[in-house]
C-alpha cells in the first residue's frame, strides 16, 4: 500500500512537472500567435483604441528616483488609456545591456529599450526607424542636433528616439581651491599644470590635484578630454578613425605626464568616475571632469564649474563632451511577430505622453539631466534656471562616434591599450597605434 | 509449464521493478535534460555559429569565434592566470587545510568552538566576502592600510590593487581563505575514519610523530585528499565572484581567469560567440584534467 502511494506521488510529481512546462509553452504560443495572426486585426480598419495592448518598457536606472517616478508616469498614462498596459522594468546600467541581449536573443525584445547606443541592433534590422513610430509633432519638438547625432553611420537614418543628455564639465572643489588660494577653474593645459603643482605642493601630495578615469567605465572619454582639447578626436568628418593622430598622442602624453608627476589619483586604470566623485566630495581630489549630474549627487559639496581645459597652443576653445541616451523601439522581427497597428499606435501614444513637459521635465530635474525636447528645455528654464545654463553648453557639445557599429569593439581595444600605457608597458603612441589597428577601414 | 509461467511472472515483475526505477529517476533526468543538457548543446551550437552584435545566432558551421578568441592579445595571459590561480589556491589550501585538520583532530579544550569558527567563513556568501576584501585592500579607505599605518609598519598607504601582479596575488590569498574551511572539514572527516588501532600499534613499535604522519595518516587519507583536490580544482577553476568583485580583470585585462574573462566577453564586449567558444575550451581543459588525474590516482591505488 505504501509503495502504491509513493508511486502515485511520484507519478503526480512528474505529471505536474510536465504540465508546468507545457502550460508555459501554451502561454507563450498564445502570445505570439495573437500578434502574428493576420486575422486578429484588420489592418487600417481596426478601432485601435478598443484593443487591449501591452507595451514592455526596459529602462535604465539613473538614480533611486528613476523607478518610482516612471511608475507614476506610467500610472497616469494607463489611467488615461485603459486599454494600454505598460510593463515597466527598470534595471541598473551595469546589467541593462545584458538583460536586453538576453531578451533579444530569445526573440522577446522589449518594445521600448533605454540605452546609449543603437548601433548594434541596426545591422540585424531589429529597430523601427524613428520616423515610422514617433508622431510628427514630437519629432519636430526634439532638438535637431540630437536626431542628427543619432543617425546611423551606415545608412544615415535615425533608430533611436532622443531620450535625454548630459554634458561633461570640469568640477573643482571649492574648499581646496580656497585654501590654496586659486580663484577660478583653470582654462588651458598650462593653467592646469600650474594649479596641479600648487595644490600638490600645498598639501605635500595628500590631496590629488587632477582626476583621471581610464577604467572600463570611462576610459573611452580620454580621447574626448585629451584629444579634442588638442585638435584630435575619434573619427574625421567622414567617419574614418584617427585614433593615432599626432594630436591624440600629444594629448595622452600630457595626461600621462600629470599621472607620472603624482598629480592624479594613484590608480587611473581601476578608479572609476564614481570613486573619484566621492574623493572630490571628501576633499581628497581637487579637480575632476565628470557629468553634469555630479552636483545633484553631492549637494553639500561646494563646487566651481569650468569648461574642459584645452591646449591653447593648438586649439582656440574648449570642446564639451555631450552624452546622449536614446530609446530604441524594437520592431516585430525582434519579438517573434509583427506589431499590430493598435500596438504601434499605442507606442506612439505613450511616447507623446511621456515627452509632455509636465512629466518629462520633472523627470530631468529629478535626475539632474538635460531634456532632448525644446518644450522640455523651455520648461526647465522656467523651473530651474541654473540647470538650463547647461542647455546652452549642450548646443555646442560634441558626441562620441557611438553610431558606428564597431564603436564598442574599438573602445574596448582603446581602453585596454590606454591601461597598458598607464602601467608603463606601452607609450602613448604605441597604445594609440595599436588601437587604430583594431579599427576597420571605412 | 508451471515453471514457464513462474518465469514469465518473474520477468514481468522484474520489468515492473525496472520501470519503477526509471519512474523514480524521471524527475531528476528531466531536470538534467532541461537545465544541463540543453544549455550544453546550446553552447556548442553558439560556439560554432556566427553571432551578431544583437545576440542573434545566424550561421552554423564556422570557426570564426575560436579565431577571434585566440587572436585576442590577453588570451595567453588569461590561460596562464587560470593555471596559476587554480594550482596556487588548491595546493596551498590543501597544505593549510591538512594542518588545520590535524590540529582539530586532536582533543583539546575549545575544539568545538574552533571547529565552528573555522566553518563561519564558508557560511558567508562568497560575494559578501569578496566585497569585504575589496574594501580591506582599498588604497584610499582600506582597513589593511589603516592597520599597517597605525602599527607603524609602513609610512604611506600601499597600492595593493594597483598593479596586476600584486592584485592577482591578493586575490589568490582571498581564494585560499575561502577554500580552507570546506577543505578542512572534508579532510577532518577523512581523518576521523582512520582507526585508532593503527596508531596504537605504531606507538608500541616506537614510531615517531613523523612516522605516524607519513606512514599511516597520509596514506590512509589519500582517498579523501584526492576527492578534495578534484572537487576543488573544478571549483576554484570556475571561481567567479572574487575576481569579478575585486578587479574584474583590471588593469588591462591582466587579472582575468577563464571564467571571468568569458563573462566579460559576453556581457561587456557583446562577443557571445567567442564567449561560448571559450567555455568549450574551459570544459575541455577541465575534462582532460579530471580524466588524467583520476587515471593516475587510480593506477597508484591499484598498484
Amino acid at each position: 500500500m505504501k509503495k502504491l502511494i509513493a508511486l502515485l506521488l511520484a507519478a503526480a510529481m512528474i505529471l505536474a512537472a510536465f504540465a508546468g512546462c507545457s502550460a508555459k509553452k501554451e502561454g507563450t504560443n498564445d502570445g505570439t500567435q495573437q500578434t502574428a495572426d493576420p486575422d486578429a486585426v484588420q489592418p487600417g480598419t481596426a478601432d485601435t483604441s478598443e484593443e487591449d495592448v501591452v507595451i514592455n518598457f526596459l529602462g535604465a536606472m539613473y538614480s533611486d528616483k528613476t523607478e518610482p517616478y516612471l511608475r507614476e508616469v506610467v500610472a497616469a498614462f494607463e489611467k488615461e488609456n485603459p486599454h494600454i498596459k505598460v510593463n515597466l522594468e527598470i534595471v541598473g546600467w551595469d546589467n541593462i545591456t545584458t538583460r536586453a541581449a538576453a531578451l533579444v536573443g530569445a526573440g522577446q525584445a522589449p518594445d521600448i529599450y533605454n540605452a546609449n547606443s543603437a548601433a548594434e541592433y541596426v545591422p540585424d534590422g531589429l529597430l523601427y526607424n524613428i520616423k515610422d513610430i514617433v508622431s510628427p509633432e514630437l519629432l519636430a519638438d526634439f532638438y535637431p542636433s540630437f536626431i542628427e547625432n543619432n543617425r546611423d553611420a551606415s545608412d544615415g537614418e535615425a533608430y533611436a528616439v532622443p531620450y535625454l543628455a548630459s554634458v561633461r564639465a570640469l568640477y573643482c572643489n571649492e574648499k581646496i581651491f580656497e585654501e590654496v588660494g586659486i580663484e577660478a577653474p583653470p582654462k588651458t593645459w598650462d593653467e592646469v599644470e600650474d594649479v596641479c603643482r600648487r595644490i600638490y605642493e600645498f598639501y605635500d601630495g595628500d590631496v590629488y590635484p587632477w582626476g583621471i578615469d581610464a577604467s572600463t567605465t570611462e576610459g573611452d572619454t580620454m580621447i574626448a578630454y585629451y584629444g579634442w582639447s588638442n585638435g584630435g578626436g575619434y573619427v574625421d568628418d567622414d567617419y574614418n578613425w584617427i585614433l593615432d593622430c599626432p594630436e591624440n598622442i600629444e594629448g595622452l602624453e600630457w595626461a600621462l605626464q600629470l599621472y607620472r608627476n603624482g598629480w592624479t589619483n594613484p590608480n587611473p586604470t581601476i578608479e572609476t568616475r564614481d570613486d573619484m566623485q566621492k574623493l572630490v566630495a571628501e576633499n581628497k581630489l581637487a579637480m575632476l571632469v565628470t557629468a553634469c549630474f555630479f552636483p545633484a549627487l553631492y549637494p553639500d559639496t561646494g563646487l566651481m564649474i569650468g569648461e574642459i581645459p584645452y591646449n591653447d597652443k593648438n586649439v582656440s576653445s574648449s570642446s564639451t563632451l555631450g552624452v546622449q541616451d536614446g530609446l530604441m523601439i524594437f520592431n516585430g522581427s525582434a519579438k517573434g511577430g509583427e506589431d499590430t497597428p493598435a500596438k504601434k499606435a499605442a507606442i506612439t501614444k505613450f511616447l507623446d505622453f511621456f515627452f509632455q513637459p509636465e512629466y518629462y521635465t520633472q523627470f530631468m530635474i529629478n535626475e539632474g539631466l538635460l531634456p532632448a525636447t525644446q518644450s522640455g528645455a523651455q520648461r526647465l528654464a522656467e523651473l530651474e534656471p541654473d540647470q538650463s545654463a547647461y542647455i546652452d553648453i549642450l548646443g555646442g557639445a560634441r558626441f562620441e562616434a557611438n553610431n558606428l557599429v564597431e564603436w564598442r569593439d574599438v573602445m574596448n581595444a582603446l581602453i585596454a591599450n590606454q591601461q597598458l600605457m598607464f602601467e608603463g608597458s606601452m607609450t602613448a603612441q604605441e597604445a594609440l597605434e595599436a588601437s587604430q589597428q583594431a579599427t576597420p577601414a571605412h | 509449464m508451471e515453471n514457464e509461467a513462474k518465469l514469465a511472472r518473474r520477468l514481468r515483475r522484474e520489468r515492473v521493478r525496472q520501470m519503477r526505477a526509471y519512474l523514480w529517476l524521471a524527475p531528476m533526468l528531466l531536470l538534467l535534460l532541461v537545465f544541463v543538457l540543453r544549455p550544453v548543446i546550446e553552447v556548442f551550437r553558439v560556439a560554432f555559429s556566427t553571432v551578431t552584435a544583437a545576440n542573434l545566432v545566424r550561421q552554423f558551421g564556422t570557426l570564426d569565434n575560436f579565431r577571434y578568441l585566440f587572436a585576442q592579445k590577453e588570451f595567453p595571459r588569461v590561460m596562464t592566470n587560470t593555471v596559476i590561480w587554480t594550482v596556487a589556491i588548491v595546493a596551498l589550501s590543501v597544505l593549510l587545510s591538512l594542518i588545520a585538520a590535524l590540529v582539530l583532530n586532536e582533543t583539546f579544550k575549545g575544539r568545538a568552538f574552533h571547529r565552528t569558527v573555522l566553518l563561519l567563513p564558508w557560511a558567508t556568501s562568497l560575494l559578501v566576502t569578496s566585497a569585504a576584501w575589496k574594501y580591506i585592500l582599498d588604497y584610499h579607505y582600506g582597513a589593511l592600510n589603516a592597520l599597517l599605518l597605525r602599527l607603524g609598519l609602513i609610512k604611506s598607504s600601499i597600492n595593493f590593487l594597483g598593479s596586476a601582479g600584486s592584485a592577482f596575488t591578493w586575490m589568490i590569498v582571498v581564494g585560499i581563505i575561502v577554500t580552507i574551511p570546506f577543505m578542512t572539514f572534508t579532510l577532518l572527516s577523512g581523518l576521523q575514519s582512520i582507526s585508532h588501532d593503527f596508531y596504537e600499534a605504531a606507538v608500541i613499535d616506537g614510531a615517531s610523530f613523523w612516522d605516524k604522519l607519513f606512514r599511516i595518516t597520509l596514506p590512509l587519507l589519500r582517498p579523501a585528499i584526492n576527492v578534495t583536490i578534484v572537487l576543488n580544482v573544478i571549483y576554484v577553476f570556475n571561481s567567479f565572484a572574487i575576481i569579478n568583485t575585486i578587479t574584474n580583470g583590471a588593469p588591462a585585462n591582466k587579472t582575468h581567469t577563464i571564467t571571468t574573462y568569458l563573462y566579460t566577453l559576453a556581457f561587456q564586449k557583446q562577443k557571445y560567440g567567442a564567449s561560448a567558444a571559450l567555455s568549450l575550451v574551459s570544459f575541455v581543459v577541465l575534462a582532460v584534467f579530471a580524466v588524467l588525474y583520476m587515471r593516475t590516482q587510480m593506477k597508484e591505488d591499484n598498484a
